[in-house]
């Protein structure tokens, strides 16, 4: 069973109890065909997984797991100070395993001897070097000054060398 | 693939974390592990696929008690 190394980044804004969070992360998944259909396990924040027919069906739906778990935590939060303990543990919450098999995966791909599936193989490749593991959390409410240029679109791509 | 209900993640956990829990939040089932730890994203539904227990099992680092409770794993 081949395991594929992928990094994506999100930027989402959460409405909590009395304030509205900015939450901007570079994450790291594994993408694994199993039993029948593509599989997306989380690395980093890594208790998230989902599945669906495509690789990219599987990582919309993982996306939208990763916006109902800030849901659930802005709900818990009294304050903003509160979500942002709660997202940076959410986040950093260690599966060291995860990131081992993680890390295996971008060696046996950089191997050359791992036949990659043409689905992942379209999407848009890039060194993890490149793409630092973060998450960034403010409190925009508080921002006097809004620009174009704070727009982040969703990313996903293969941690493959370009 | 293979479903999982709630009946059996409970025999599970009851077997392989003694003193889980399970608490359901808006968007969420979360299990808490009695060290701290949590697992924020399991599905509301009574169903639920197996990779989201296998990743569970993996996470909180069970899997092979896991496994002797959930063969598909």
């Amino acid at each position: 069973m081949t395991l594929y190394p992928v990094m994506f980044t999100f930027r989402d804004v959460v409405s909590g109890n009395g304030f509205l969070g900015g939450v901007t992360i570079g994450g790291r998944a594994l993408i694994v065909p199993e039993d029948g259909a593509w599989s997306i396990y989380g690395v980093r924040p890594a208790p998230i997984a989902e599945s669906g027919q495509t690789p990219l069906e599987a990582f919309a739906k993982f996306k939208d797991a990763y916006k109902r778990v800030l849901f659930d935590l802005a709900e818990d939060a009294k304050c903003f100070d509160d979500f942002k303990k709660f997202a940076e543990r959410f986040y950093f919450e260690p599966d060291s395993e995860e990131e081992k098999r993680w890390t295996d995966a971008v060696r046996a791909i950089r191997s050359g001897q791992v036949e990659i599936e043409e689905s992942i193989n379209r999407l848009p490749k890039e060194d993890p070097e490149n793409r630092p593991a973060f998450i960034s959390i403010s409190q925009l409410q508080e921002k006097s000054r809004f620009t174009p240029t704070d727009n982040v679109p969703d990313q996903f791509e293969f941690a493959a060398a370009a | 693939m293979a479903q999982i209900t709630i009946g059996e993640l409970e025999a599970m956990l009851a077997d392989c974390i003694p003193g889980a829990t399970i608490g359901m939040k808006t968007h969420n089932r979360v299990v808490y592990h009695p060290d701290g730890r949590t697992y924020p994203s399991l599905p509301r539904y009574d169903n639920m696929m197996v990779m989201h227990i296998r990743k569970l099992a993996r996470f909180f680092k069970i899997f092979d008690c896991a496994k002797k409770h959930i063969q598909s794993l």
